[in-house]
């Protein structure tokens, strides 16, 4: 291995690469983070810009077959860095600007073409700069034995560094001032390979702008919540918290979406006083969600309760509620436990009514608090025979969409399984109710009864509204979308999280319903055609010559197709990681890190590994089979980094064996056709498993898919080591 | 031979597509206000968007339809959303206040509001949803069953199942019961006019107050809403008036004084104006609901415009009181859309005896 690193080459070059990886690392993460938050989106838009980053990244790549430097290459390639290094934080500054320009409006939707328009203009430069550097790397080193190893171990060594940069700057710094101290990391790197003055010039803005750096992002943020003022932005370990306030008004912003208003007495009093009518004594509370909303005020109108536990995962948000200001004795905020399972799992406290008030489950992390496993947690919290558990799910007053009345049935249909008795109260949000009593009704006279009995009517809450939600008709209404077919939505079969998904699609007048219906039912089709997309890959880069064509066609096929796993392997782990722990915000980080050191691992250890392609992809295999085996326990958190680490070096030693044999036959362009392969692999996976399969076939079903892609290229290198023993 | 099998086979397609299209057009109802064209087009004359339409098309709304050169309505006897509402929900609060109404809708709008409140419906189609089977007469026995005063067609755009409103509401009139348009006020004057002979009550929605307003917001436009304001007036109707603010779009206190000017130059200063909060659906998702000063500044102007009663909607204030417009005493108190007290007798301020414009419960 000695060989590949020291020899003539000036070391110096080494920190080219790195700095490349640095800056790759930093702006993808910080970019796609704030195209995010700016459009609102799930993880399916998450997947939609992150294959979009790889695609362009992939065609920058092509990009030096038709437009490469022969000469001055060193110097070409400072320039085109420094260039990205610019590139970057204007990059970021040009999100909120071309949003303005995208949607007339503030505040809308932006549909989805604009969508991909925005992050397609937003990305382009610097994707396809990022692209067309890397054979330009590799040309650096031409002279040198496997100059693609060399440059793709540093590039991971640079992604590495890069990766600690935010995890230790993320709670210090804005994203944007991130940006400027990877620029400024970046130039003093630079001037180290070699001393220039317009390198110096360069530093020193950066340097300046770092000083400016919060103002900058604040003011160019800050636009996006007019003509209301921004008061309040931090990102935390779980996401970004906003609050804007107009005419005297806080609206608060979690990740960019509007979450909470400081004036909502009518939402508070509706949803918290049909729970309290629930319970004939409630002294002990435990409440998840609705403390911006003024929910936690609410409770404590009702003078028998006497403890309410208060959980919340951002501090920030516990600090910014008046109940917090006022330091209510009865009230106990936590916010140290993770997330409510965690929570639930750690204590075993009981009360009298718990109620939960979250988001519908339009992210994986989110699903886990509608699912089997969690209500049976809930139900274990429980005081008595009579206590409560309560959650809400979105509601449409006059009537529920197709979309929407699965969501609610599929929640409805778990929630009443661990519950013996269950009711539905159709308010804003459909409260589902679960007791083992008989005490719980949804009745109209007995709740107004129940109300005028502990004098709990107040200014919304009254006879009126009772009726208005529980009368008759609204309670058939509900009814009518219930079927006798129950589908249960647990944390490995998502099936909530689909139908938040296709009701979000909605909203853009996106009728996804029959496609993920039709996708459902063909799942061989969708196999053979990402089988085709694989080959036709495959073929883009192959030899005509009929010496090596179905070798070389195994070798491409090899490396589209375990990028494409491995990257592919790598969402499951991380899926499979917030089923189990929660929120991942920070653990992306790690997850990537982890990969990239078994990405390195891998290609390092390819000189001493002697197995045949065939054997490791056997190897990939069985691993493949394992996660799938594990993947439904309850793991330690080393087991996913293990696996990651484990995942990735199999990656990077398959890789590292395609490049060698690759070499032997054809060494033209190889830098740029191994980048394009690699990275247009980890696109199709992104995007195909990302948006479609995972989603509608959940995790197990994936896994069954990638390891029918394995076994193909273990029969194809199979042939293919036959071939050339002939 | 051949030739005489396949003139048979086609035959029988024919004569079974011909059964299949007149049981399908028979569930159908043939619209009202429109005209026939050349080559089988229709022109709908019904609401302003005055679509015209060739074989097969449906109009904006999506549930008119040119069948054949004959124009159908889709949603005849297809209501979807059925419900108990306080009329104080519609709103309307000087329409026998404290009663029960029942509430219809079907699927369908002429407008496309990025804000719409009922969305779910009213942005649908007929074959995306799953509606009741309805007759006119079963809607009134439903009403009768719920001890309901009144029935409103509300939620979506009424006028885009005129047909179906306009049977129900000459029903209910023989039927003593009365019935309520809630209603964008987007229609043409005929049609308007014809329907009022049969409505008792409109709770027209004025949007906003500009042009631009109505072309960027809703695909509508205001002039034919204003004529619309002045047939319900002209026309007898009890007429209450409804104007969602929304941050940033239509809250500048300029264009709020000119609305309630040409209100009052218009209308008159006796009808109700509702100021509602505007809350965050659909693609306008991200804009903050409107804060109470904004709704406050906006009464203040209507009142000093000399707008009588005027009232801010979807929030708890004391602005969802009656005062009498003569002594200022508190007629009818209000708790959300819980009626505690009236104080109004005969329709006249039991207090100082001011006629209270609206229609009373004996």
């Amino acid at each position: 291995m000695k060989s590949i690193f020291i020899n003539k080459i000036n070391l110096k070059h080494y920190l080219i690469f790195i700095i490349y990886g640095i800056v790759c690392s930093i702006g993808q993460t910080i970019l796609l983070r704030e195209l995010m938050v700016e459009v609102n989106g799930n993880e399916i838009i998450f997947s939609i810009f992150l294959s979009l980053w790889l695609f362009i990244v992939a065609f920058g790549s092509l990009l030096h077959k038709w437009l490469s430097f022969s000469s001055k290459i060193e110097s070409k390639i400072e320039i085109l860095l420094s260039i990205l290094i610019i590139l970057v934080p204007i990059q970021f500054l040009s999100i909120r600007i071309l949003t303005e320009k995208l949607s007339l409006i503030s505040g809308l939707l932006i549909n989805i073409p604009n969508l991909i328009l925005l992050a397609f203009i937003i990305l382009t430069p610097g994707c396809l700069l990022i692209g067309y550097l890397f054979p330009l790397n590799c040309k650096l080193i031409n002279v040198e034995d496997k100059p693609v190893h060399i440059v793709y171990i540093l590039e991971c060594i640079g992604i590495i560094i890069g990766g600690l940069i935010f995890i230790a700057s993320i709670f210090f710094f804005t994203n944007f001032s991130i940006l400027i101290i990877t620029g400024i990391i970046s130039f003093i790197l630079l001037i180290l390979h070699s001393k220039k003055l317009w390198k110096i010039i360069l530093l020193l803005i950066f340097a300046i702008l770092l000083i400016f750096s919060k103002d900058i992002f604040l003011k160019n943020y800050s636009s996006r919540y007019k003509p209301n003022i921004l008061i309040f932005s931090e990102d935390s370990r779980y996401g970004r918290f906003d609050i804007s306030q107009g005419d005297k008004q806080n609206n608060y912003f979690w990740n960019g979406v509007l979450f909470a208003n400081s004036s909502n007495e009518k939402y508070a009093e509706e949803m918290v006083n049909f729970v309290l009518l629930q319970n004939n004594n409630p002294k002990s509370v435990l409440l998840i969600g609705g403390l911006l909303n003024g929910f936690v005020e609410e409770f404590l109108q009702n003078k028998s309760v006497k403890k309410l536990d208060y959980l919340e995962l951002d501090k920030n948000i516990i600090r910014e509620s008046e109940a917090f200001k006022k330091n209510i004795s009865k009230v106990n905020f936590i916010s140290d436990q993770s997330d409510a399972v965690r929570y639930l799992k750690g204590n075993k406290n009981k009360y009298d009514i718990i109620f939960i008030d979250f988001p519908d489950p339009a992210s994986l992390f989110l699903n886990r608090f509608y699912t089997l496993q969690f209500f049976k947690l809930l139900k274990n919290h429980l005081q008595s025979k009579n206590s409560i558990a309560a959650i809400t799910i979105s509601n449409s007053e006059n009537y529920l969409l197709p979309e929407l009345a699965e969501l609610n049935r599929i929640i409805y249909d778990t929630f009443s399984n661990v519950f013996k008795n269950t009711i539905v109260i159709p308010a804003e949000k459909n409260i589902f109710i679960g007791s083992s009593g008989n005490y719980i009704s949804n009745n109209t006279e007995i709740l107004i009864s129940r109300m005028k009995g502990k004098k709990q009517n107040r200014n919304w809450f009254n006879e009126a509204l009772i009726f208005d939600t529980c009368n008759e008709l609204r309670l058939q209404n509900f009814s009518r979308i219930l079927i006798n077919n129950k589908q249960y939505n647990t944390t490995l079969k998502p099936l909530a999280y689909i139908s938040t998904i296709q009701y979000w699609a909605k909203h853009l007048d996106l009728d996804l319903k029959k496609n993920v219906n039709f996708i459902r039912k063909n799942k061989l089709l969708a196999s053979a055609l990402l089988l085709i997309v694989i080959i036709l890959l495959s073929i883009l880069f192959n030899r005509r010559s009929s010496n090596h064509f179905f070798t070389s066609l195994t070798h491409n096929m090899n490396i589209v197709s375990i990028s494409l796993c491995a990257f592919v392997i790598q969402i499951i782990l991380l899926y499979a990681f917030q089923i189990q722990f929660g929120y991942v915000y920070l653990v992306i980080a790690f997850f990537t890190l982890s990969f990239m050191v078994g990405l390195s691992a891998g290609f390092l250890l390819e000189k001493y590994i002697k197995l045949d392609l065939s054997i490791l992809f056997i190897i990939n295999l069985i691993s493949t089979a394992v996660i799938f085996f594990l993947i439904s326990f309850s793991l330690p958190v080393g087991i996913f980094f293990i696996l990651n680490i484990f995942i990735a070096s199999q990656e990077g030693l398959i890789l590292a064996k395609n490049l060698s044999k690759k070499y032997k036959y054809d060494k033209k362009n190889i830098a740029e056709q191994f980048y394009f392969l690699d990275t247009i692999g980890a696109t199709v996976g992104g995007f195909v498993f990302g948006v479609v399969f995972l989603p509608i076939y959940g995790i197990s079903t994936s896994l069954i898919f990638m390891m029918f892609i394995v076994f193909l290229n273990i029969i194809s290198n199979l042939i293919s080591e036959q071939i050339l023993q002939k | 031979m051949k030739t005489k099998k396949i003139t048979l086979f086609l035959l029988i397609l024919i004569l079974f597509t011909s059964f299949i299209y007149a049981q399908d057009t028979k569930m159908l109802k043939e619209a009202r206000y429109y005209q026939k064209m050349k080559n089988n087009r229709v022109h709908c004359l019904l609401c302003p968007n005055s679509c015209i339409l060739s074989e097969g098309q449906t109009g904006i709304c999506g549930v008119r339809k040119n069948i054949d050169g004959k124009l159908y309505s889709l949603v005849y006897n297809k209501p979807v959303a059925i419900n108990i509402d306080p009329v104080e929900k519609k709103p309307l609060y000087h329409f026998y206040p404290g009663t029960k109404i029942l509430s219809i809708a079907t699927v369908g709008c002429n407008m496309r509001c990025n804000f719409c409140q009922n969305w779910e419906i009213s942005q649908s189609r007929p074959n995306e949803v799953k509606p009741y089977n309805m007759t006119p007469e079963q809607i009134i026995e439903l009403a009768k069953n719920y001890n309901c005063k009144s029935i409103a067609f509300t939620y979506t755009e009424p006028t885009v199942y005129y047909e179906y409103m306009l049977d129900i509401a000459k029903l209910a009139k023989k039927e003593n019961l009365k019935t309520v348009m809630v209603t964008c006020g987007f229609i043409n004057e005929k049609p308007f006019r014809e329907l009022s002979k049969y409505l008792d009550a409109t709770n027209i929605d004025l949007k906003g107050y500009s042009e631009n307003f109505y072309s960027t917001y809703t695909t509508g436009k205001l002039q034919p809403v204003l004529n619309a304001l002045k047939i319900a007036k002209d026309e007898g109707l009890h007429l209450e008036i409804t104007n969602l603010v929304i941050p940033d779009a239509n809250d500048d206190p300029n264009i709020i004084r000119n609305m309630c000017k040409w209100i009052v130059d218009s209308l008159g200063t006796n009808y109700p104006l509702h100021f509602s909060r505007f809350f965050p659906k659909y693609k306008l998702l991200n804009r903050p609901p409107t804060p109470l000063k904004t709704l406050q500044e906006a009464k203040k102007i209507a009142e000093s415009e000399g707008i009588k009663y005027v009232y801010i909607g979807n929030i708890s204030t004391e602005s969802e009181d009656t005062y009498c417009p003569n002594c200022g005493k508190k007629i009818i108190d209000r708790s959300g859309y819980k009626i505690e007290s009236i104080h109004i007798k005969d329709g006249k301020c039991k207090y100082c005896g001011e006629k209270i414009y609206g229609i009373w419960n004996k």
